[in-house]
């Protein structure tokens, strides 16, 4: 690299650069400053266009952190421009992104009318109360942490291609030559391998509408340890729109709320519109052996008929579909809510849990189980 | 946009690529960085040709290791060759073979994708393709490689790079990279292209195909893509479009020329269904 140029770029503004969009969700460590440096050495820095081109390759390293990025970095290095109405405050550390747009296609949102003081002219499903959540902490956590880790134990899972090092299948040359060295060379004894057990495949949908209030903050801890057991999750959450949580969860500390993203949820409920999202937009992350597990009370201010197309496709692609109501553990209840009665003729199972004690009774009883998926040949060998 | 980009661009080009600034700049930023480039984005908007136009650019060879679950070392870096190290060892209880470490010396080594581009020469571009369908496991094996362009074998010692070789990635996201690999590589998001420029594609690979024609298809295509279909129509289906059009001799196109070719586009009944329900497709 060429000194004389590194002299004349911004380090510190490049290093408060990669501060601001770490504090945004951004995992980025001091590696990264030193490549955004390089690969800024040869480039013409009045070029906006072309720097942050540059500085995208670099900094964003997701689908959705690619979308977010060009927004971060017009308001950092863009000095704001005189305004009629008075700017929001700054964000703080843990304040929402700028923006959140997902790459590709989409979903429409309504439009959002206008609140009028005093009275609402009619009820839409947008408007609502808005809520944070945060990660549990402390012997609550730790309570979760366990039974999260019992519930990835149980998930069904299928055989996977990979061989493992033990068990009866076909033999392990490796080994056997391996062990044949001990006997000049004779392959005496014969080991064997078999395929390994896959790890499970599921994906996690919260509601976080203003009427899961109460459940939000244990359903994101649920969702917070399941991602730090040994199985392959994907988070999502909705209210009137579906946003991918698992990034944003990875990088939360116990005690704290998700970084951005999280705040964002309005009110209302659209499930009907979130699954047909998540089966349109994140289709390739459901497989035969996936088990979806969507966690929502069924009130749906949206679209009903959606709802039941939505569930039909998600049903015909994943092996196991579970809801898991936590309005269902109330005495008396029963399923009369139309986003519930709309989806339930698709489910494989409907689980009343809210909290720890009825997870931990639904752990009990088998409910997250289900026989094994069928096994896959393993890879042979070359 | 800096000399260097627009050389990589107009390169690829030449190549039978029509590449966007962001494509060339990523291209430019894995060359001077040395650093292996991570595509993704839908299925069919150029990723592995990418790898395949650089290979040409540069005058490189191209190797391809396409992933698939159960993707192991044996299959990826290296293997022994069993037969012939019992062989060895037979004649070694003769007497002939000095050590027992010459069993696992380099004349027993097989080469799999990963350490045969670290020992070209020339250096080749080695494209991983699909990476998110191998396991997790493998990507751990992927990180030495990615990092460091070297490989460890136990036996041997560490097999370093006689050249760099240019390194890309590509992923469907059926499932999440580990951030570990991503740190590793730049970042690259390929969305469906613009209808000029996938325009500019169709009329490079079908020479045939009026400009007139090749900027309805792409519209109409940008059209269809919108839809929420079971199977948008990638790159590969728009050259195929140009292809049936011309073959069938339609010069503009109308509700007749979309119906006589649609097969070439829509892949599944339930997209057909749906193009016809929002008026693309005439019933």
């Amino acid at each position: 690299m060429n000194r004389a140029r590194v002299a004349e770029l911004p380090v510190a503004r490049l290093q408060s650069f990669s501060a601001h969009l770490r504090a945004r969700g951004f995992t980025l460590g001091p590696s990264d400053t030193v490549a955004a440096l390089r690969a800024l050495s040869s480039a013409d820095l009045a070029d906006a266009r072309e720097v942050k081109m540059r500085l995208r390759i670099v900094y964003a390293r997701s689908p959705e952190e690619w979308a977010r990025f060009d927004a971060l970095f017009d308001g950092f290095f863009t000095p704001a421009r005189p305004r009629m109405i008075p700017p929001p405050p700054p964000p703080g550390p843990d304040a929402p992104p700028s923006s959140f747009a997902l790459p590709g296609p989409k979903f429409p949102d309504r439009p959002r009318p206008e609140p009028r003081a005093g009275f609402r002219l009619a009820y839409s499903p947008t408007w609502g109360e808005r809520f944070t959540v945060s990660v549990l902490q402390g012997p609550e956590l730790h309570a979760v942490r366990v039974t999260a880790r019992r519930v990835a134990a149980v998930l069904p899972r299928r055989q996977s291609r990979r061989w493992g090092s033990r068990g009866r299948g076909e033999l392990d040359l490796r080994r056997t030559v391996r062990a044949g060295i001990a006997r000049a060379g004779d392959p005496v004894v014969l080991y064997e391998r078999a395929p390994a057990p896959a790890l499970p495949d599921a994906v996690l949908v919260l509601d976080l509408s203003g009427s899961m209030r109460e459940y939000g903050s244990f359903f994101i801890t649920w969702a917070w340890a399941l991602l730090r057991t040994r199985i392959r999750l994907h988070v999502f959450g909705f209210s009137t729109e579906l946003r991918p949580l698992t990034p944003l969860l990875r990088g939360t500390r116990p005690g704290e709320r998700p970084p951005g993203g999280l705040d964002q949820f309005s009110g209302g409920t659209r499930i009907g519109q979130a699954l047909g999202a998540l089966n349109g937009h994140y289709r390739e992350r459901l497989f035969r052996h996936t088990t979806l597990m969507v966690v929502s009370d069924g009130f749906d201010a949206g679209d009903v008929e959606l709802l039941g197309q939505a569930m039909r496709a998600l049903r015909g692609r994943v092996g196991r579909l579970l809801w898991i109501n936590p309005a269902a553990t109330m005495p008396g209840y029963r399923p009369l809510a139309t986003g519930i009665q709309a989806a339930l003729p698709h489910v494989s199972d409907h689980l009343p849990v809210s909290d720890l004690p009825s997870l931990q009774r639904a752990l009990a009883t088998g409910r997250f189980g289900g026989g094994p998926f069928p096994a896959p040949q393993p890879v042979p060998p070359l | 946009m800096h000399p260097d980009i627009r050389a990589v661009s107009q390169g690829l080009v030449q190549a039978g690529y029509v590449a966007t600034d962001d494509i060339a700049g990523a291209v430019h930023l894995a060359e001077q960085l040395h650093r292996p480039l991570l595509l993704e984005g839908p299925a069919g908007v150029g990723k592995t040709a990418l790898a395949r136009a650089l290979a040409v650019f540069r005058q490189a060879p191209l190797v391809r290791l396409q992933c698939y679950e159960g993707l192991d070392a044996s299959h990826a870096l290296y293997d022994w060759d069993y037969p012939k190290q019992l062989l060895a060892a037979r004649l070694a209880a003769d007497g002939r073979m000095d050590a027992v470490e010459a069993l696992y010396g380099p004349q027993f080594l097989v080469e799999r994708p990963l350490l045969h581009a670290l020992r070209a020469n020339p250096a080749p571009v080695l494209l991983v393709d699909e990476v998110d369908r191998a396991d997790e496991a493998f990507e751990a094996l992927l990180l030495e490689f990615l990092g460091e362009f070297q490989i460890t074998i136990p036996e041997i010692g560490t097999v370093a790079a006689v050249g760099r070789p240019w390194v890309v990635l590509t992923s469907n996201r059926t499932r999440d990279l580990s951030d570990a690999l991503r740190r590793r590589c730049l970042y690259l998001w390929l969305d469906y292209p613009s209808p000029e420029r996938e325009a500019a594609i169709i009329r490079r690979s079908v020479a045939e195909v009026s400009p007139a024609l090749a900027q309805a298809v792409a519209e109409s295509l940008a059209r269809l893509r919108a839809l929420a279909l079971l199977k948008p129509p990638g790159l590969a289906e728009a050259v195929d479009w140009a292809c049936a059009l011309h073959a069938l001799g339609f010069s503009s196109l109308g509700p007749a020329a979309i119906t006589a070719t649609a097969s070439a586009v829509l892949k599944t009944t339930e997209d057909r269904e749906t193009a016809r329900r929002h008026g693309w497709l005439s019933p």
